[in-house]
């Protein structure tokens, strides 16, 4: 991608989180000048920004909007609610087409129709004038200015075209051979010319009063090149031609009557079938789509030979009918400017896309960071010390060669790790850092979702955001996104009551949710609070033992508060209580596996009558994991840190066997013993020490103990754990492997997985 | 390259360029009876084209190049087609 236009991208990114910072703060204080002048001022930079490159709808719809702001802060307008929601409407749309602008370099045909739209919005609001005169010149039509006949001829030509073309009128200026213009070497060299006419002036004025330099030639033609080339080929006198759109099918379209919103419906479905083409690469693709024009051809009761030529997967065809039926289903020319209209509106900017679930998400981490340059100075530094330290090395080859005793060596040898190890941890610290963003960049999108569900549920709710300098991983706080406004959602949606609820309970009629972040020893830790309802942990019970999840006395055994952890089970939120909001069924088992796929934790509690309190605890790194090594059959394997709670040599003969599982009791609990070799499928028994011992490693397998027999543990160690990539990336089994220091290759395990 | 005149006839020769229309004007305006020769133009500029179809003096004969022809054909002029002359 053209590296301004990745710039102008980031650029205006932070412009639009600045503009609808600056619009909820207007909101609150429309009279406040200040800040209607700073948001006029990051408007226009976007606008003259966007003028670097050719998206005129994003121009145009930019500039509608800064008119808008112009008025306003000449106090010829004022600054209500329509104003507003049209304006964040419109960071809606360029935060769309930024995101299309991302992927693909260019804007769509929806992109630009939707800015169409608001366009015209943000000028009803306006005085409805540019207010500079930079903006096009109103088109004149020279199809309107030619004689009739010349017109039949026009259209007789076309008609007997084999498929549609595009109708030219160019009506050079008189004065245009002054300029150096020769209009018919540009007709001669205009593309695909099908058919040809020159006008000329009839009857031409008395041959002594002709001037030869005036030009009074006109020119029709029909050509088979797409509109981009003609535009293009005309662009020096574009407002001296017309171009026109023929298709002789045409004439054999008559659309039967239809109320407005018919029309419409059809032609959304039109609209839809001729982008759909776009992309269709495969067969099957095409056929789906020229299904849905006959069923489309059908309604139109379009004639049969029209309806023939769908029986086709020829894109060509299929477009030039589909665009056939869109411009027959044109709406009518009324001035409806101001209505809802067909823009729809984004409750969020596009959140990040997910790759293959490969232990972390690679979102659209192609993305750039921004750091501060201090971060990598302090990287720079260290690696010149670290290019000091590798130096010394020949020097010790060297002294080595001359003759250094064993023990000299070994003393140098560790003496330089020392040194290159505290390098390396820093440099390993000082990269960290670089990664580090705050958590402002997920939280700041809060306000206005909270702001724009409570208003769709009419709910009062105030927003406490706390700690967004809170730095952690960019991977971390990217995949946090989603999580969070999933949790928030369920606060607005369940958790908080609707104000007279509230009152009636002695509760403030504005609810309260507390989004906050802060670093502790164990990681970054994220906590939403609500002082709604609270989960009822019988009704939790009821459904989960209604959905089969839980057996009834196991249900009766749990306390509130273990109950309430029950909504983490998967299947537990299911279609019959989706509202619009909380989502497509998706529940908190999602948002649960998607933390600990970041090597996290959530904890949920839950205060009836008093509120909701989810704990997200993430590790502050993602590089470097704290892994056990243990050997079985042979062989290492790596075990995470986080999910062992010990380790224990147990006497072979304190196995129990109990419906022939392996058990044993430890720390007063009966714990299930597995073989890691069985689980592996390798089939050597574990091996036992001189003391007829078995090791075990007590690890944590979510809310369950577990007992897995080794053949022996070793230490524990920090390494770079690389996830698997490729086919290998569907074995869950494996967190990842690492690389020892012996040059080996360790696979740490995922013990989740392994059960 | 230019056009020639004679007395009976106005040769266009190669490129026929926008400063030789009022010269081509002045001559027909003086030999009404005059003939248009074509055969070796290649190109022609609007202004002559414009001057040619506005003293609509006889064309003696055809172009040979097949652009020149489609051009003039456009323009309302027959002549017996050559090869090369395009719809």
């Amino acid at each position: 991608m053209n590296p301004v236009l990745r710039q102008f991208l980031t650029e205006s990114s932070e412009g639009l989180e600045r503009v609808t910072a600056l619009l909820l703060a207007l909101e609150r204080e429309p009279d406040n000048l200040a800040l209607v002048n700073d948001l006029f001022r990051v408007v226009h930079t976007i606008k003259g920004n966007s003028g670097l490159f050719d998206f005129p709808a994003l121009t145009q719809m930019v500039h509608a909007g800064e008119d808008l702001l112009d008025e306003i802060r000449d106090g010829l307008r004022s600054l209500d609610t329509a104003v507003v929601e049209a304006l964040l409407t419109l960071v809606d749309v360029l935060h769309a087409m930024l995101d299309e602008l991302a992927d693909q370099d260019e804007l769509g045909v929806t992109q630009n129709d939707a800015a169409q739209a608001l366009t015209q919005r943000l000028r009803a609001l306006g005085s409805g004038e540019a207010r500079d005169n930079s903006s096009a010149v109103p088109r004149i039509d020279h199809f309107l200015a030619l004689p009739s006949d010349a017109r039949a001829r026009l259209d007789e030509a076309a008609a007997g075209m084999s498929q549609a073309v595009w109708a030219v009128v160019y009506e050079p200026e008189p004065q245009c051979f002054f300029k150096g213009e020769d209009p018919l070497l540009l007709v001669r060299e205009m593309p695909g010319t099908a058919w040809l006419e020159i006008l000329a002036p009839e009857p031409w004025a008395a041959l002594e009063s002709i001037d030869p330099f005036q030009c009074q030639l006109r020119f029709l033609a029909l050509s088979h090149a797409d509109e981009a080339a003609l535009q293009a080929h005309f662009r020096c006198v574009s407002e001296q031609v017309s171009l026109q759109r023929v298709d002789p099918w045409q004439a054999l379209l008559t659309l039967p009557e239809m109320p407005d919103n018919r029309r419409a419906g059809l032609r959304s479905l039109a609209q839809a079938q001729r982008d759909a083409l776009a992309h269709a690469a495969e067969a099957g693709h095409r056929r789906a789509i020229a299904m849905a024009l006959k069923m489309l051809a059908t309604q139109l009761q379009l004639p049969e030979v029209l309806q023939e030529q769908l029986d086709t997967e020829e894109v060509e065809t299929l477009a030039r009918l589909a665009d056939l039926m869109l411009a027959a289903l044109q709406p009518p020319p009324v001035n409806e400017v101001g209505s809802a209209g067909p823009v729809t509106s984004f409750a969020l900017p596009a959140t990040a896309k997910k790759g293959a679930d490969t232990g972390i998400d690679a979102a659209r981490a192609g993305t750039l960071l921004r750091v501060e340059q201090g971060k990598v100075d302090r990287l720079m530094e260290l690696v010149g010390e670290m290019v000091v330290a590798k130096n010394a090395l020949p020097y010790l080859a060297q002294r080595a060669e001359q003759g250094l005793s064993t023990r000299e060596l070994v003393r140098d040898i560790k003496a330089l790790h020392a040194n290159i190890n505290r390098i390396a941890e820093e440099m390993q610290d000082a990269v960290m850092q670089i990664r580090m963003v705050t958590m402002s960049t997920v939280m700041q999108r809060f306000p206005r979702l909270v702001r724009d569900i409570a208003n769709k549920l009419d709910k009062q709710v105030r927003l406490e955001l706390v700690g967004e300098d809170t730095e952690a991983d960019k991977t971390i706080v990217e995949a946090l996104a989603d999580p969070l406004i999933h949790v928030v959602r369920n606060s607005l949606d369940h958790g908080l009551e609707p104000p007279d609820e509230r009152v009636a309970k002695g509760k403030p009629a504005e609810g309260t949710l507390r989004l906050s972040a802060s670093q502790q020893t164990e990681g970054v830790v994220i906590e939403v609070r609500d002082d709604g309802r609270g989960i009822d942990p019988d009704r939790v019970v009821a459904k989960a033992v209604a959905k089969g999840l839980i057996d009834p006395e196991r249900a009766a055994a749990l306390t509130p508060q273990q109950a309430v952890q029950l909504v983490f089970l998967p299947g537990f939120s299911t279609a019959e209580q989706v509202s619009d909001l909380s989502g497509r069924g998706v529940g908190m088992d999602v948002v649960r596996s998607a933390v600990e796929r970041l090597r996290g934790k959530v904890e949920l509690q839950s205060f009836a009558g008093q509120g909701t309190l989810l704990r997200m605890t993430l590790p502050l790194s993602v590089a470097v994991s704290n892994v056990m090594l243990i050997r079985s059959a042979g062989q290492a394997f790596g075990i995470p840190m986080d999910c062992v709670v010990e380790t224990v040599r147990l006497p072979a003969d304190q196995v129990r066997l109990i419906k022939d599982q392996g058990t044993a009791v430890l720390r007063g609990r009966l714990v299930p013993l597995h073989g890691l070799n069985q689980l592996l499928g390798l089939n050597t028994p574990p091996i036992r020490n001189e003391e007829n011992e078995l090791a075990v490693l007590l690890i944590r397998v979510g809310a369950d103990t577990v007992g897995l027999i080794v053949d022996d543990f070793e230490s524990a160690m920090d390494l770079i754990l690389k996830p698997f990539e490729g086919v290998l990336a569907q074995l869950g089994t494996y967190a990842g492997t690492a690389l020892l220091g012996d040059g080996s290759v360790l696979m740490v395990l995922n013990p989740k997985e392994l059960f | 390259m230019t056009i020639l005149f004679d007395e009976k006839h106005a040769t266009l020769d190669g490129h026929c360029r926008v400063d030789e229309a009022e010269g081509l004007l002045n001559w027909a305006l003086a030999h009404p009876r005059a003939g248009v020769r074509m055969a070796t133009c290649t190109h022609l500029h609007a202004a002559i084209l414009q001057t040619l179809l506005a003293v609509a003096l006889p064309l003696l004969d055809e172009p040979q190049h097949p652009d020149v022809c489609r051009l003039l054909t456009a323009a309302g002029y027959r002549f017996p087609s050559p090869e090369g002359t395009p719809t």
